[in-house]
């Protein structure tokens, strides 16, 4: 195909060429043709003879006329005419003719000779002896004339036939210039077509592949964002368990706990944060994988950066024995425009790694800047951090596979040392995306010095304070001395074990912590009750966390500027995003820990100022209930009289049984405000109807103490027991009971 | 070129004089009898001319080569519209008729176009009957490849004693 292509081409190419010279020649032959059809002059030297003939016949038929009669009619110009054509045979292409040949030559030259004789007798002419010697003159001319008349048709045939010769010549050279170009017009109109079919099935083919790609690009994308959304799941339904059993095993070990016991419950901590870190890997590396990785843009101190990564794993390090040393140039730009978590994830992993393969010695980071230059879009910063360690370094042939994927140095290596392998391999894959470098240089038993090197726009130095090392609780703690109350936090929260955590997490501070299941809860209790501030699952059943705190945000006056912290499982910067866009102030990513959720919430009340003191609207009951009768003795009559004796005793089990299930849930105790709101409510409504007055009047002293705000005392349980077996155990109800209380 | 120069200038000179001035009687030989569709007739209905009258209306100088002689000759004679435009010619073509009965037909276009003359010297000389005398039309032939063909060779007719108009 291509062969004949290419030979199509030139074919073309040499038939064009062809043309153009058979032109060419044709123009110059035309050319020619003309030059010689200018400078030749084809007199018709036939003709010419043949009046010569024909004059000096009629010159002699004068003379012949005169001999007869007499008389001299015309002879004179009939001789002059004569003579003239002497002189005509002798010029021009006549003569060329005359000359060509010495017998014609010597016709003319008779032909004058004889004229010259005549002349002195054609003045006397009309004298009859004159003329009859004239003719006699004349007469043998005539035969030599028509000789040379003769030669001259032969003469001007030729010249005919030469012409004709010429013009067959040209015909043939014209019949063979439009053959050449019939020939060179058919290859051209079948290149023309065989390229023009090419073209079609070319442009079909082209056509089906395009369709074909189209509909593998619609597939792709498709399974692209399945994939996409299989991970959000993913990271959800993962993360929200681990959650769980890593808040409780943080909030048992914040017991006090059996020694043996501890040691299980570490165990489960650290075997569960183990795994969240690999489930985290393979989640990032997965999202790198499908591309679904976004980076951040935002200014951080890549000098901060590196202390903080450093902090972080110097307990680690200390643990081991090993020193660990941050130094950043101070040339370093201060601040720069990039993703500080993943940038710090990297940083991390290298970290660890040098404290993981280090025994004895120290572990070092240091970041320097290589260049600082302005370029057209602002300036930029090329970076680079340097991760040196005197571990037991890197194998020459295994630097190469270093940073692939599931990969490690030696298969022994992580059964000594655990791990998925995955970490540099996502390193690579970020430093990558960040169209950075990320190398190593090591020999085995000279430790290992790993490089990263990112050029980052340079970002306007704003005072951003970054996360420091602080003690969490302790600052709660003295914000909470300082604001001289419980804060009021609204939690919204579906799963119950995680509202269980979130309220171990937050367990032993002064917090009134009121617990809802969905967003339309949420934004209710919101509208209802004075709150310092909110957190919100960004997934809920009913409405969600984005909507709940737009309906929030719109209600206006406090709510459009309560603080509203964010806490989710899905930890993409797209959902953080879309957390900020609905109004939310913060963004805690579960697994929740208590630092990190106290943390966020110093952060929003420093933001909101919301420790200056609050009006409390409402004076707080503290305590009544003693005034009201064990029972309401009218109340009971009337409820007697309108079930009898068989419907009020079976009231009276339902009571008992409700009560006893109650009782027995407030025993266990919860820090679900709302349900012991409820619960409280629904003793209170149930005590009132039923017609025992005192528990009605405790009830309801309690619940509205706890819709004020207040926390649940253990002692309210007791007081609500002893009210209760006090009413079954009066002398007005006991005798209708159908079955002893246990 | 000078010659074609100077051509030109005689019959932008002369050109519509010979119409304006009335044909005198000729006084000489006769040397030439113009009939037919003519304007301004000397004798009956005919235009005659001797040689004194044809060079009056002036004459020009034209050189060119020819197939009767051998290389370049120099004509002097009257341009044909000049004698045209004296005898107020208003036909068609030009029948021209020489002593030795040659006819030849001559489209009175031609004369505008391509400026023939009736030529009455060669080389400076009056042409006897015995050298195509006494008058001869004459093609400026080198002006023009066109004119170099046995058309134009057959309509410059020698020895002419008579036009006619028609």
């Amino acid at each position: 195909m291509q062969t004949a292509a290419r030979l199509w081409k030139w074919l073309l190419i040499v038939a064009v060429v062809l043309l153009a010279c058979a032109a060419v020649y044709v123009s110059y032959e035309l050319y020619r043709h003309q030059r010689i059809l200018e400078t030749s002059i084809r007199y018709n030297v036939a003709w010419s003879v043949s009046q010569s003939v024909t004059e000096f016949l009629r010159l002699q038929q004068v003379i012949y006329q005169a001999a007869l009669d007499g008389e001299d009619s015309e002879a004179s110009l009939r001789f002059d005419i004569c003579v003239n054509r002497v002189s005509l045979l002798r010029a021009g292409e006549v003569a060329r003719f005359v000359s060509s040949d010495p017998v014609l030559t010597g016709v003319v030259d008779r032909f004058e000779q004889r004229l010259r004789q005549i002349e002195p007798l054609i003045e006397t002419i009309a004298d009859p002896k004159n003329a009859r010697q004239a003719l006699d003159i004349l007469e043998p001319g005539t035969a030599d004339l028509i000789r040379l008349s003769a030669a001259s048709n032969v003469y001007s045939a030729g010249l005919a036939a030469e012409g004709q010769a010429d013009l067959i010549e040209m015909h043939w050279l014209f019949t063979t210039f439009v053959g050449v170009l019939i020939v060179l017009g058919v290859i051209l109109i079948i290149v023309l077509v065989r390229r023009m079919t090419e073209l079609g099935s070319t442009k079909h083919r082209l056509e089906e592949s395009a369709q074909e790609l189209r509909l593998a690009l619609v597939q792709a994308d498709a399974a692209g964002k399945a994939k996409a959304r299989f991970l959000a799941t993913m990271s959800h339904e993962v993360r929200t368990p681990m959650n769980a059993v890593l808040g409780l095993a943080g909030a048992l070990l914040d017991e006090q706990l059996p020694p043996r016991q501890r040691e299980v419950v570490e165990t489960i901590r650290t075997s569960g944060d183990n795994l969240l870190r690999i489930l985290n890997d393979i989640l990032d590396f997965s999202k790198l994988d499908a591309d679904c990785m976004t980076l951040e843009d935002a200014p951080f101190s890549p000098a901060a950066l590196t202390r903080e990564a450093v902090s972080l794993l110097a307990p680690r390090a200390a643990m081991k024995n090993l020193t660990v040393s941050a130094d950043a140039d101070a040339d370093v730009a201060p601040m720069l425009m990039g993703d500080a978590g993943r940038i710090r994830q990297i940083l991390l992993n290298l970290i660890s790694n040098a404290v993981k393969f280090t025994e004895i010695g120290h572990v070092s980071v240091k970041l320097r800047q290589i260049e600082r230059a302005g370029g057209t879009t602002g300036e930029n910063a090329t970076i680079e951090w340097i991760v040196r360690d005197t571990g037991i370094g890197i194998p020459q042939d295994r630097i190469g596979g270093l940073f692939g994927e599931f990969m490690q140095a030696d298969a022994t290596i992580s059964q000594r040392y655990g791990g998925t392998g995955l970490g540099l391999a996502i390193s690579k894959r970020l430093v990558l995306q960040m169209k950075g470098a990320i190398w190593v240089e090591s020999n085995p038993g000279e430790g290992a010095v790993f490089r990263v090197r990112l050029t980052l726009p340079v970002a306007d130095p704003p005072p951003v304070v970054v996360a420091d090392g602080r003690d969490a609780t302790r600052q709660f703690q003295e914000a909470l001395s300082v604001m001289g109350r419980p804060l009021r936090i609204l939690f919204a929260e579906d799963n119950p074990t995680n509202q269980f955590v979130i309220r171990q997490l937050l367990k032993g501070f002064a917090v009134n912590l009121d617990m809802v299941a969905d967003g339309t809860e949420a934004v209710e209790s919101a509208s209802s009750f004075l709150y310092d501030l909110i957190c919100m699952d960004m997934r809920m059943p009913d409405l969600d966390g984005p909507g709940a705190a737009r309906a929030i945000r719109a209600m206006g006056g406090r709510l459009a500027k309560i603080p509203i912290i964010a806490i989710t499982a899905n930890a993409f910067p797209e959902d953080v995003k879309t957390c900020l866009d609905s109004g939310m102030n913060h963004f805690v990513a579960k697994p929740v820990n208590r630092d990190t959720l106290l943390l966020a919430i110093l952060d929003v009340l420093d933001m909101s100022r919301v420790n200056e003191p609050v009006p409390i609207n409402q004076p707080i009951p503290v305590d009544t209930g003693n005034t009201s009768p064990m029972v309401d003795p009218d109340a009971f009559a009337e409820l007697l009289e309108a079930l009898g004796e068989d419907g009020i005793g079976e009231m009276l089990t339902v009571f008992v049984a409700e009560m006893e299930r109650r009782l027995a849930f407030l025993a266990v105790g919860t820090d679900d405000r709302e349900l012991l709101i409820r619960e409280i409510h629904s003793t209170k409504g149930a005590a009132g109807t039923i017609g025992a007055a005192r528990l009605c009047e405790l009830a309801a002293a309690i619940e509205l103490r706890l819709k004020a705000g207040e926390t649940w005392r253990p002692d309210d349980r007791t007081t609500l027991a002893d009210a209760f077996h006090a009413y079954i155990g009066d002398p007005l109800v006991s005798p209708h009971m159908s079955a002893p209380v246990s | 070129m000078l010659n074609r120069r100077f051509v030109l200038m005689g019959l932008a000179l002369l050109s519509g004089r010979g119409a304006l001035a009335a044909l005198p009687a000729p006084s000489g030989k006769k040397v030439l009898s113009i009939t037919g569709r003519i304007g301004a007739p000397n004798q009956g209905t005919n235009a005659v001319f001797d040689m004194a009258m044809l060079e009056s209306l002036g004459l020009v100088t034209l050189r060119t080569t020819t197939p009767w002689f051998t290389g370049e000759v120099v004509f002097e004679g009257v341009p044909m519209t000049t004698l045209m435009d004296a005898i107020g010619a208003s036909g068609e073509k030009l029948m021209v008729f020489a002593l030795n009965d040659y006819t030849t037909e001559i489209p009175m276009a031609d004369f505008a176009k391509y400026k023939p003359i009736l030529a009455v010297k060669r080389d400076g000389r009056y042409m006897p009957v015995s050298d195509k005398g006494p008058l001869f039309i004459v093609y400026p032939f080198d002006s023009s490849a066109e004119l170099k063909s046995q058309k134009f060779y057959s309509r410059s007719a020698w020895q002419i004693a008579r036009m006619e108009v028609v």
